[in-house]
């Protein structure tokens, strides 16, 4: 049962998920010498998130003497590779900073270089003008930055959801948090909060419909977003979806080392087709083989295939040690499916698609920052795959530390800190207890797959105003089964928060994707308007208002906080405009 | 039976004669897919969850005596959609 304890804390500054951002967002936090308390999801700070299972590259801007390695060169192509839609404003903060917070994480202890190594190994990757990438052996990568957490004096609370946020007169009061495991609750006072709780996961299908098996961590489900969304803050890019290709059956990156070893793509006449789509071949950015991919299927000349044979003999031999790099588990995977990759093409499917960016760095999707990690409520701050500048580790990284060290110097200008609002808190509490009321019915599964279902249909990689419209409407229908919803105990209730706070972001994801009647590559196509509108050179925002989501729209190349105070629009008032 | 109650395959194996009961896998899961026995030191860890389980492996790599093996469930291998499908809305 839920509650049965009850404890309460208090802290200057509440981080609220424990994975990359979050972690180091603690540090910095702690550095500034506020006290700090991470609350995550996962069992231990070590192994929680997307790569608790390890890492293997680092987007670094070093300031060698190459000239690329200079954040003004870095900074010069962001545009380009964003097609213009990005918040320069903050991406320049977060490009800045990197060279000081990668020599930060490296002092804890993270090796991102061989033993005795005097120089780092670099690539060059993802369409960036230089070799900014480190490669490394980041199998450790999480478990060192949460030493250092533990080290920094930092307290944490794990196996815990924080569930609820509080204001009191516009400023943050706390925080509603659970154990998943033993459904203990804790109310926790905070002068200010960090959101650190990753993409949007569990929103799609994939081929072997299996919503856990998925590419990137389905624990990650939307938490800070449905939050600060409920806080008065402004989601933004949420119609963009981003999925990736795996081996037929498992979504999962593994196959990403081998197109960058020089594999070659089939489709089923036996054609290297890459080549149709991009002048780089298999060798272009990761979206564009996506969406070329995702073209030659519904063309009808699936399945497609993933050819190694022609590669030398040696990294034939190492490969699924270059597998499991990506992800533990392919190579056993391979082995159960019974493919010789040596010796076979093996056929390679499109995975399930989430909300995170849309196949390009700087750009998120999700909570709208300013360049201090503000988001646009006092005292509330978010970094890493929750907010709208996204990049990776390095990108969670470098606006964790900025995120940090700015809620951590807003705690200290606060002389103390408001009491949880006491209804608000009893409510919050309340609505957790009724989960397990008897009347109520329907499993959190069923609640999800028909999401699921739903926005994979018609919020997916096709999409048309007749689709969108009547997934609204579903989705919204959906809202009405939540208080069926019904858990048999606390790991159970902590998933109905979740699923929850799927639906929410499924309804803004179909709000935006109706919304913006163009089409954006493929993370945003509109079969009813196959081409890029100038019209719609501006981000989309959303807030919650009155009667639903309000839609806003800002500058494209930021500042995006221009949406925080500004008026919603009408759909038909964007589509006007430039004509 | 949809697909995400379908709780009939169990993801992680677990040799009992090699688990020392430490429990790691307990401790490194992210989604509190595997819980240790009531008695820890005693009874085996149970997989509670074994439709939510991510596949991540970090069960198997941290267990101490390699008492775990994954074993991926039947639509894994041989998936009964197609691409086509899911775009389709089938
Ligand atoms: C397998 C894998 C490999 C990757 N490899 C690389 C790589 O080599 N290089 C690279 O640059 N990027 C890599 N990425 C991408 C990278 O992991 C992410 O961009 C990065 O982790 C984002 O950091 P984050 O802190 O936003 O999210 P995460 O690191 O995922 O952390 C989010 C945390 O929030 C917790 N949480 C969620 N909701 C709540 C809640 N309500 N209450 C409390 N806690 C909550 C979760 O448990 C989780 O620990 C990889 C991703 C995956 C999945
Ligand atoms: S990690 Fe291995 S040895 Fe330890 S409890 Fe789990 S299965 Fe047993
Ligand atoms: S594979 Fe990952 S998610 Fe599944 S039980 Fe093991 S640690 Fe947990």
């Amino acid at each position: 049962m839920i509650g049965e304890q009850l404890h309460t804390l208090e802290t200057d500054v509440l981080v609220v998920g424990g994975g990359v951002a979050g972690c180091i967002a603690a540090l910095a936090a702690r550095e500034q010498g506020a006290s700090v308390l991470v609350c995550d999801k996962g069992g231990r700070l070590a192994w929680s998130g997307s790569v608790g299972g390890g890492v293997d590259q680092f987007l670094a801007v070093l300031e060698t003497e190459e000239e690329w390695d200079q954040p003004a060169y870095l900074m010069a192509s962001v545009s380009q590779l964003t097609d213009g839609l990005v918040d320069l404003e903050v991406v320049e903060r977060m490009v800045y900073e990197l060279p000081r917070v990668f020599r930060r994480i490296e002092a804890t202890g993270v090796r991102f270089r061989d033993k005795g190594a005097d120089s780092y190994m670099r690539h060059r990757a993802f369409g960036l003008p230089g070799a900014y990438h480190v490669d490394f052996d980041g199998k450790k990568f999480k478990q060192t930055i949460a030493r250092a957490v533990r080290r920094s004096g930092a307290d944490d609370l794990t196996r815990c959801s924080v569930v609820d946020l509080f204001q009191v007169d516009g400023e943050l009061a706390g925080a509603l948090a659970m154990n998943i495991r033993s459904g203990d609750l804790y109310a926790i006072r905070a002068k200010a909060c960090v959101l650190a709780t990753g993409d949007v996961n569990r929103i799609s299908r994939n081929v072997s419909d299996m919503p856990f098996a998925t590419w990137h961590c389905p624990y990650n489900t939307g938490d800070a977003q449905a939050m600060a969304l409920s806080l008065g803050g402004v989601l933004a890019n949420m119609e963009f979806i981003e999925a990736t290709l795996g081996p037929t059956g498992f979504s999962s990156q593994g196959t990403n080392a081998l197109t960058g070893l020089g594999a070659h793509y089939l489709n089923r006449q036996g054609e290297r087709f890459m080549f149709k789509y991009d002048p780089l071949g298999e060798r272009a950015r990761r979206s564009v083989l996506v969406d070329a991919v995702i073209s030659e299927t519904l063309e009808g000349n699936g399945p497609i295939y993933l050819d190694v044979r022609h590669l030398p003999a040696h990294e034939l031999a190492n490969i699924e040690r270059t597998l499991e790099v990506d992800r533990h588990t392919v190579p056993g995977f391979l082995r159960q499916k019974g493919v010789v990759l040596a010796e076979e093409p093996i056929e390679i499917s499109i995975s399930e698609f989430s909300i995170r960016r849309s196949g390009v760095y700087f750009r998120g999707s999700g909570v709208v920052i300013d360049a201090s990690g503000q988001i646009g409520i006092d005292g509330v701050y978010a970094a890493g795959d929750c907010c709208t500048v996204s990049a990776g580790i390095a990108g969670a990284s470098s606006l964790g530390w900025i995120a940090g060290a700015s809620a951590a110097s807003y705690a200290k200008r606060r002389t103390s800190g408001a009491e949880l609002p006491a209804a608000r808190f009893a409510s919050g509490r309340a609505a957790l207890e009724e989960l397990f009321d008897e009347r109520r019915t329907t499993s959190y599964w069923e609640f999800e797959d028909a999401i699921r279902e739903t926005v994979t249909r018609d919020v997916g990689f096709r999409r048309s105003e007749e689709g969108l419209a009547r997934a609204r409407e579903q989705i919204a229908a959906l809202r009405e089964m939540e208080t069926e919803l019904r858990a048999h105990d606390a790991h159970e209730a902590s998933r109905i928060v979740e699923a929850v706070n799927i639906r929410a972001m499924a309804e803004a994801m179909a709000v935006a994707a109706q919304t913006r009647r163009e089409t954006r590559g493929s993370s945003h196509y509109r079969v009813d308007y196959p081409a890029v509108d100038d019209a719609w050179n501006q981000v989309l925002g959303l807030r919650r208002g009155e009667s639903g989501l309000e839609r806003l729209v800002g500058p494209a190349e930021g500042p995006w906080k221009a949406m925080w105070g500004s008026s919603p629009v009408e759909t038909d008032d964007v589509a006007g405009q430039g004509r | 039976m949809t697909a995400s109650s379908d709780r009939s395959h169990n993801p992680i194996v677990i040799d009992d004669e090699l688990c020392i009961r430490c429990p790691l896998c307990d401790i490194v899961c992210p989604g509190d897919i595997i819980i240790r026995g009531e008695r820890t030191k005693i009874d085996p860890p149970v997989v509670a969850y074994p439709a939510e389980c991510w596949y991540c492996g970090l069960c198997e790599q941290s267990c101490p005596t390699s008492a775990i093996t994954i074993v991926f469930p039947d639509r894994m291998i041989d998936p009964p959609l197609t691409f086509a499908d899911l775009v389709d809305g089938r």
